[in-house]
């Protein structure tokens, strides 16, 4: 019994993490049609610029004040939006009207030069290192043999407030109407006065500050950083991304349950068959749904024309 | 040319080529194809010694999945981001053949953990390595086929990720299997049992090396000095450069390209497009099935689930990208040159990737379709101007490479010391004017033969014939020109025959 609830409480900490990113691959999907391939690692760049905020502060060997967790998160979340609506003012804009493979190569394209950039000495490097403690790491509760660390915790209901936020923004505010009429039909959207292209860099903005969260979190959940080409990210990245489609490419909400959905599988395959197939169950899951329903758990179905 | 009062049966008749001729033409790709084979595994190589033989075979095997992933991804548009899983898949089974099969037929020295390479030139050892090489591309072939009846549903970025899938799929089961098992205990086990002993994360050790780069001769003493691997790469790169080009010439091509411009268009003309798809797929992942088995048995590469894994898949696609999607040669120099430039320029190692990756993006923007696009190198012949331009960029592009390298090594190392800095600077300067020498001049070359071979193959190749449909519009336009030299009379009748005539 209380295998199983710990495996509930992991799982719904990885699960937000995967939640934070997904949305990044959804809100993109939703305006841009096309999968942002580099944004996993946006997510990679996050960790290791919150890595880095921290490590300059000092907070590495003199533990840290109260503010250093959400000063760090704000810092490495403003950073990576920049990064994001560079990439896209850079290397999606000139493509905005060029075929889809196209795009999706160049996607590839950046997501190469992220990782490659990020491992060479004078960015990141090679090594591993491991994150500064900028939160007190305890267990804070102990409820019948399953422990909940303070991470975890931290971790869920920031998560929970970011998703918020953005749900607000969404469907509460003007922003999020034009965000909603850019995805919906770019042209006519357009048509009514809105600036497409500044949507979609703000959309950018958002996905990418919260992937640099995620990235951060996932930093301070497992205490150490791999170098940016690790295939440890692009997994993470992937395995996010297959949250996104499971849950409906395009659908917000979807991305959350898909992120969960995920881990839960992940989770529990791993605590009661055998924890080495963890990626493998993840990958049978996204052939699966893309093979009996390519639109998602929610998403919806397109016709498409000609 | 037509002579109008023969049948129309008959005239289309007259345009099938003799068997003589076309069985030379079959024929000779191949023959050229094993004299090149030859003379690389018998003089070249030699001649390089071992470090650039082994560049050698490189290239070879780069070639093989190169244009095998041009089939899938260049032709028929279907992009593919899991070719290495499919290079794992061949290569293991081809490993497992010639591992546990030379244990079996009792092929092994006493007390040796690995087991080497038995018999001469095509010798027995030979004949079980060519086999295990066949086995490897079946079984990735079979894989193929599993990972093409999906594309049938997907398209664009899903389908990418789902190969991607497969990539890993692969690699984690691969990792989940044991050790290999020593020949003693591996005597004593099934097939069946030996297939769950792969090597798990470590990799696949001990395999025989059979593509080797020494010579097959054998010394004075008459001890076997090494294998002919050299030869049978090569020998598969004829294979698939000929698979490649008669499929892109025949219909079979023409409906990938079909099906990759535009899918709904080709099934609105009556391409079958999922089994141009499925058909793509089988044969990629065949030759990349070949390249993994020459791949498991070459020397100094180690067969492990890490080596092949998504870094692989993205390499081979940066070469089919940037050379252009579906042109055979210049995936061919793209594969060269990526297997040769690395080497070259070792000191700037890790500024590969970023370059790389700066230059897919770069090409998609400014050129989407890759530098040869569609067309062969020869195809460019009358475009000098578009040559011209490539090796300027290429110059210009090499060098800002090993300028933009060097700047960033020099601030990283001494910032300070100026003076030093200047004299590094000297000192590079002259070693990087020698590696743009080395690397233009193998550019070049490596340009220039593939020039002459395609003049030579342009020459050779069958003459173009007229399509069905021309022969039938050419029919009408006689009939209407027939018709109304009834009506009238015989002077404008004379006309249109000539006009006819003369086209």
């Amino acid at each position: 019994m209380s295998k199983l609830l710990q495996t509930l409480v992991n799982s719904i900490a990885l699960g937000s993490l995967y939640a934070l990113t997904a949305l990044g691959y959804t809100l993109v999907y939703g305006v841009l049609r096309f999968i942002n391939f580099a944004h996993s690692d946006v997510f990679t760049v996050g960790a290791w610029v919150s890595f880095s905020i921290a490590t300059a502060f000092g907070w590495a060997s003199t533990g840290s004040p109260w503010f250093a967790m959400p000063l760090v998160l704000l810092l490495a979340m403003a950073l990576c939006a920049a990064l994001g609506i560079m990439i896209e003012r850079l290397a999606y804009r000139p493509l905005r009207k060029a075929p889809r493979l196209n795009v999706l190569i160049t996607a590839i394209g950046v997501s190469l030069f992220l990782q490659n950039v990020g491992q060479l000495q004078w960015v990141f490097g090679t090594q591993p290192q491991s994150m500064p403690p900028v939160l007190e790491d305890s267990s804070v509760a102990e409820l019948s043999g399953v422990h909940i660390r303070m991470v975890d915790l931290v971790v869920v209901s920031l998560t929970i407030v970011l998703l918020g936020l953005l749900e607000f923004l969404i469907y509460r505010t003007k922003l999020g109407r034009a965000m909603r009429a850019v995805s919906f039909d770019e042209k006519t959207a357009s048509l009514m006065g809105i600036n497409a292209n500044r949507i979609v860099s703000i959309t950018f903005g958002i996905g990418s500050a919260l992937a640099a969260a995620g990235g951060m979190f996932f930093a301070l959940k497992y205490g150490s950083i791999k170098q940016s080409a690790d295939a440890t990210w692009v997994l993470l990245g992937l395995k996010a991304f297959v949250a996104a489609v499971v849950g409906g490419i395009g659908n917000v909400r979807g991305a959350v349950v898909g992120a969960l959905l995920i881990a839960f599988v992940e989770m529990f395959g791993a605590a009661y068959f055998s924890p080495h197939m963890r990626d493998f169950y993840v990958f049978v899951i996204l052939i699966v749904v893309l093979l009996v329903r390519p639109s998602g758990l929610f998403g919806s179905s397109t016709v498409e024309k000609v | 040319m037509s002579d109008p009062t023969r049948p129309l049966a008959a005239r289309i008749a007259g345009l099938t080529p003799s068997v003589f001729g076309a069985v030379l033409r079959s024929v000779w790709p191949i023959v050229v194809g094993f004299i090149v084979a030859l003379l690389l595994q018998a003089a070249l190589a030699p001649m390089l010694g071992p470090f650039y033989a082994k560049l050698l075979l490189d290239i070879g095997i780069a070639i093989v999945l190169a244009v095998s992933l041009n089939i899938v991804n260049g032709f028929a548009g279907q992009f593919s981001l899991g070719h290495a899983g499919f290079m794992m898949v061949g290569g293991y089974a081809a490993a497992l053949i010639t591992y546990y099969g030379s244990i079996k037929l009792g092929w092994i020295e006493p007390g040796a953990y690995g087991v080497e390479v038995h018999g001469g030139f095509m010798g027995p050892g030979d004949l079980l390595f060519l086999f295990a090489c066949v086995f490897g591309g079946v079984v990735a072939a079979l894989a193929g086929l599993v990972v093409g009846l999906p594309s049938l549903r997907l398209r664009g970025d899903y389908l990418a990720i789902v190969t991607l899938g497969f990539g890993e799929i692969v690699r984690v089961l691969v990792q989940q299997s044991s050790d290999v098992l020593d020949p003693k205990a591996a005597a004593e086990v099934g097939w069946l049992t030996a297939s769950k002993h792969l090597g798990g994360p470590l990799g696949f050790t001990g395999t025989p090396t059979y593509v080797s780069p020494t010579p097959w001769l054998e010394d004075a003493a008459g001890n076997q000095t090494g294998h002919a691997g050299i030869f049978f790469t090569f020998i598969f790169v004829t294979l698939v450069l000929i698979v490649a080009f008669r499929l892109k010439i025949s219909t079979h091509g023409r409906a990938l390209l079909a099906v990759r411009e535009n899918e709904v268009a080709a099934e609105a003309v009556g391409v079958n497009t999922s089994r141009a798809k499925v058909v793509a797929f089988v044969t990629a992942a065949f030759f990349a099935g070949i390249g993994g088995a020459l791949f498991a048995h070459e020397v100094g590469t180690t067969l492990n689930p890490k080596e092949l894994g998504f870094q692989k898949s993205i390499d081979l696609v940066i070469m089919v990208v940037i050379a252009g999607m579906g042109s055979i040669s210049g995936v061919v120099y793209a594969a060269t040159m990526l297997t040769i430039l690395p080497e070259l320029l070792r000191d700037s190692a890790e500024y590969r990737m970023p370059i790389y990756a700066l230059a897919l993006i770069v090409v998609m923007i400014v050129r989407p379709q890759g530098l040869f696009g569609i067309q062969e190198i020869w195809e460019l012949r009358p475009r000098l101007r578009f040559l011209k331009g490539a090796v300027i960029g290429a110059a210009i592009g090499a060098a800002s490479w090993l300028l933009f390298g060097w700047v960033l090594k020099v601030i990283h190392d001494d910032a300070s010391k100026f003076l030093l800095a200047l004299r590094s600077f000297i000192s590079a300067l002259s070693a990087i004017g020698k590696l743009v020498l080395l690397g233009g001049l193998v550019a070049v070359a490596i340009f220039a033969v593939m020039m002459v071979a395609g003049a030579v193959f342009e020459k050779l190749r069958p003459k173009k014939l007229p399509t069905a449909t021309a022969i039938a519009r050419e029919a009408s336009s006689e009939r209407a020109g027939a018709d109304l030299a009834n009506a009238e009379d015989s002077p404008k009748a004379e006309a249109s025959d000539d006009k006819d005539g003369g086209r």
